[in-house]
C-alpha cells in the first residue's frame, strides 16, 4: 500500500478508527503527516488489539477520522488522586 | 519554544503525543487536560510499547465525574509532544470510554514541564520549556 497523506485517509474515514504506519512526519509541528493505511474500523478495540499485535519499526499512529464533537455530546474532566 | 495552531473545532485541545518503549513507537491523539492531574494512555497502548500494566506494582485511586477505581501506574521510556521529550514519565493505564475520539489525556504531570499559553482569540497554543 501507498503512503498517503493523513488527512486524506482521515476524510476517507470520518467515523472510523485508525491504525497508520507513519512513513513521514511534519517536523514543524511534530506531528504524523504520512503514511501507509493497516487498518481501519468504527470500533476502537479492535484497532487498539492491531496495534499490539502489528510489528512495525516505524511509528503505529492510532487516529480517529474526524475530531468533532457530536452537538448531543460534551466533555468533562478528570481528576486522579494518588492512592495513598 | 514550539507554537503551534490552536484548533478546537474537536471541542477539546487535540495534540499528538508520541510514546516510545523497547517494542514500538506510537503517537495518540490526546487531549491538554489541566483537569487532569496525571497523563492517561489507553492499557493497549502500554502493552504495545512494552509497559504491561499487568506488571505494574502501583496505582492509583482515580476519581472521574461518574466512578471511582483503581488504575495501573507505568513508566514510559520517553514521551514527545510538539518538539518536546521527556524520560520516564509517570502515566495511569485507563481506557477512555468507546465513545471519546481520542486516546488519551496530557495531564499535569507533563504540563507542569513548561510553560504553557492557550491564546483562544489569536488561535495558537505555545509551549516553552523553561530555562
Amino acid at each position: 500500500m501507498k503512503s498517503q497523506k493523513i488527512e486524506t485517509i482521515r476524510k476517507r474515514f470520518p467515523k472510523e478508527w485508525l491504525l497508520i504506519e507513519v512513513t513521514e512526519t511534519d517536523k514543524s509541528t511534530d506531528t504524523s503527516s504520512k503514511g501507509k493505511l493497516i487498518a481501519h474500523d468504527p470500533q476502537r478495540d479492535i484497532i487498539y488489539k492491531k496495534m499490539i499485535s502489528v510489528k512495525s519499526k516505524r511509528p503505529l499512529l492510532v487516529d480517529y477520522g474526524q475530531h468533532r464533537l457530536r452537538k448531543d455530546m460534551a466533555v468533562i474532566f478528570t481528576y486522579v488522586q494518588t492512592s495513598t | 519554544m514550539s507554537k503551534h495552531p490552536l484548533k478546537i473545532d474537536s471541542g477539546v485541545i487535540v495534540v499528538e503525543v508520541t510514546l516510545t518503549g523497547k517494542l514500538k513507537t506510537i503517537p495518540l491523539k490526546m487531549v491538554i487536560d489541566t483537569g487532569a492531574s496525571i497523563t492517561t494512555i489507553p492499557k493497549e497502548a502500554a502493552l504495545a510499547i512494552g509497559c504491561d500494566p499487568v506488571k505494574s506494582k502501583r496505582s492509583v485511586e482515580m476519581i472521574t465525574a461518574s466512578t471511582t477505581e483503581y488504575s495501573p501506574v507505568v513508566i514510559i521510556p520517553t514521551l514527545r509532544f510538539l518538539n518536546f521529550e521527556l524520560k520516564d514519565v509517570e502515566v495511569i493505564c485507563h481506557t477512555l470510554p468507546p465513545q471519546a475520539t481520542v486516546s488519551g489525556l496530557l495531564g499535569l504531570n507533563v504540563l507542569k514541564n513548561f510553560r504553557n499559553v492557550l491564546d483562544f482569540p489569536a488561535k495558537f497554543l505555545e509551549i516553552i520549556r523553561p530555562c
